[in-house]
């Protein structure tokens, strides 16, 4: 989905009230009190008093904010008259909006900010065209640098911030209550870099790596920490019988040891260090948008093997394999098991991976940068 | 020939494999064929990717000179040993030594089996194309295990073996990775057995990305893999083969994901 037009509210989807019922601010009672919501700013036509509706608003984030509603009470035709502005309630710092925090025990960031306003204008319902009226205005601006917020009917690829809010008049002849949908895009990460760990005793030898997540340009301060990567295998063949097409040079036919042709399709929690469970882990953390480890190499018991028996390292002294990686990026907003690819070659999609040995020493590949040490 | 090509519902062909599933659509039986260093093996693989089961594989013990084959210059099959000072001499050179293996051909009960009966019907052919018992199939709590029994020992004749993977172990429930774990169960078995038993080709991040508190006391090495692999579920939906090697005489326990069939 694109958004374009910075900072304008679109009004996209479900405005369920009725017309039919309630109509107590019929044109012919002239002279009576009617509710008008301004011209412009998403306009709704002759509500009835006790209007209750949803209005779902898709708004680029951050920048100005945007005016969802505004309303005024006024006496109908002829008279044109201002009656009330009326009143947004709870007080906007008393609306319940939504989380977008990755900490989910005790979240604290609020995904954007409600706030109230008067705002000058004509009557959407072109009532009273050359009369201006002051309206009490309700607005909304999105905050939060991340995806956080969880709405499993939100549309693909969207965040949503729902909050409620009523206007009502000091007459009390009329209480509009709304409820916001506020759907601003998903970001995904521009790319990835990756950078050599260590060699981790426990695993020798494999390496392992350490990623981080680039945001867009027009969003560098993005915090992907909380979300979900995962690798896929982009495809290559998966079992080898003859050495010469075999992508893993150590192989032989009938070794003990199947040749290493693929990524295991491991999931890592960004901004922690060994997550592997997609939950934000606050013990746990790695920096924003880090994320590791991604272990790459063959076992120990492997390479030893290899040196021992492999043709191709007799003959050549070296042997190795190389691989895909495709990293994909499932945002708290996605639905259950979706998942989108990001970056480009050795960026994120497509990545290669390898191992490689010789007598002496071990290589682990990620994206392209190979990283040598004296094994055992 | 030509018909039954025609019959043919799957083939796979290449200089050192050969899978091939003959017969007709619908009830009747099919036959699957392989060649390959370790035909029952490859057999289990080609019915994990036809049906999803997951049904593990153990090899027994190669020692017999007709066992074994040289893959040091060629693929499989390579070059068959002749005789018993010849495999000594190859030994000696450090020569690229694989299981000479070969064809294996068997006929499923229906077009659509049930795991244990297909199974079954893959290790019959497979002894009595040998002539003895040299595979069992065992069934544990919620896998299929393919076992030797025999083997051929360096006389010629059939000898009993006794499955690695059914040493006793003692593994301390503590909460660890699966990949720690099974590095675990392979360093008891080495101790145990005095062969050494090492991780082979395994699915490393999905392995240390699993937490499991799995241990028991005086059970089979087997029954602990198999509550490892029942514990990780469909999820991960992990199986073993546990090859031996016949230049370094150990084994090599290789972890798989078996992908779902649709």
């Amino acid at each position: 989905m694109r958004y374009s037009g910075a900072y304008v509210a679109v009004l996209v989807a479900a405005v369920t009230f009725s017309l039919t019922t309630l109509e107590r601010t019929a044109r012919a009672s002239e002279a009576k009190p009617a509710a008008g919501s301004m011209m412009g700013a998403n306009t709704i036509l002759r509500p009835p008093a006790n209007f209750s509706g949803t209005l779902t608003f898709n708004i680029n984030r951050y920048g100005k904010r945007t005016l969802l509603q505004a309303w005024t009470e006024y006496l109908l035709p002829p008279a044109c008259t201002q009656v009330s502005m009326g009143e947004w309630k709870p007080p906007a710092a008393n609306i319940v909006t939504k989380y977008c925090d990755k900490n989910t025990t005790s979240p604290t960031m609020k995904c954007g900010k409600v706030t109230f306003g008067t705002i000058t204008g004509k009557l959407g319902n072109g009532d009273c065209p050359d009369t201006t009226f002051t309206f009490a205005a309700i607005y909304y601006k999105w905050e939060a640098h991340n995806n956080q917020s969880v709405n499993a009917s939100a549309p693909p690829n969207t965040v949503t911030d729902t909050f409620n809010a009523r206007w009502t008049t000091p007459d009390k002849l009329f209480r509009e209550a709304f409820t916001f949908n506020i759907n601003v895009p998903v970001v995904r990460p521009d790319h990835e870099t990756t950078a050599f760990a260590s060699w981790p005793p426990a695993v020798a030898p494999r390496g392992t790596w350490t990623q981080t997540l680039v945001p867009p340009s027009s969003d560098p301060t993005f915090d992907f920490s909380g979300e979900c990567v995962q690798e896929f295998n982009p495809g290559g063949p998966t079992i080898c019988t003859l050495r010469a097409t075999c992508p893993d040079k150590c192989w032989f036919p009938a070794t003990t040891h199947p040749a290493f042709l693929k990524i295991s399709g491991g999931t890592w929690a960004v901004g922690n260090f060994d997550n592997y469970t997609c939950v934000f882990d606050n013990t746990k953390s790695a920096g924003t948008n880090i994320w590791g480890y991604d272990y790459v190499g063959r076992a120990g018991g492997n390479v030893t093997y290899y040196r021992a028996q492999s043709p191709t390292l007799k003959n050549t002294g070296s042997c190795g394999t190389t691989f895909g990686q495709r990293m994909e990026i499932h945002a708290p907003s996605d639905p259950a098991g979706s998942f989108t690819p990001y970056g480009n070659t050795n960026t994120g999609n497509i990545n290669t991976l390898g191992a490689s040995e010789t007598l002496t020493t071990v290589t682990s590949i990620r994206a392209g940068v190979p990283m040598t040490e004296t094994w055992p | 020939m030509l018909s039954t090509m025609m019959r043919a519902r799957h083939v796979m062909l290449t200089m050192g494999l050969m899978v091939s599933f003959l017969g007709n659509a619908g009830a009747s039986p099919i036959t699957v064929t392989v060649q390959d260093s370790r035909p029952v093996a490859r057999a289990i693989e080609e019915l994990e990717t036809r049906y999803g089961w997951r049904t593990t594989y153990e090899d027994p013990p190669y020692s017999h000179y007709s066992d074994i084959t040289d893959v040091t210059n060629t693929d499989w099959p390579g070059t068959t040993v002749q005789s018993p000072s010849q495999l000594q001499s190859l030994q000696g050179n450090k020569r690229t030594l694989v299981p000479k293996g070969g064809s294996l051909s068997f006929t499923l009960p229906s077009a659509d089996p049930d795991e244990l009966g297909a199974v079954q019907a893959l290790v019959k052919s497979y002894n009595a194309s040998r002539g003895g018992n040299i595979f069992a199939v065992v069934q544990g709590v919620g896998l299929l295990h393919v076992v030797p029994r025999q083997m051929m020992g360096p006389s010629g004749t059939l000898e009993p073996v006794e499955p690695i993977l059914d040493t006793v172990i003692t593994i301390k429930p503590r909460e660890r990775t699966a990949y720690a774990l099974i590095e675990e169960i392979c360093k008891k078995i080495s101790i145990a057995t005095n062969t050494k038993v090492d991780m082979g080709t395994v699915p490393t991040n999905m392995l240390i990305q699993t937490k499991t508190s799995i241990g028991g006391s005086g059970k089979s090495a087997r029954s602990i893999l198999e509550q490892l692999i029942v514990e990780t579920g469909t999820r991960l939906s992990l199986s073993w083969e546990l090859f031996y090697g016949v230049y370094d005489k150990e084994y090599a326990l290789n972890i798989s994901w078996v992908a779902p069939v649709n």
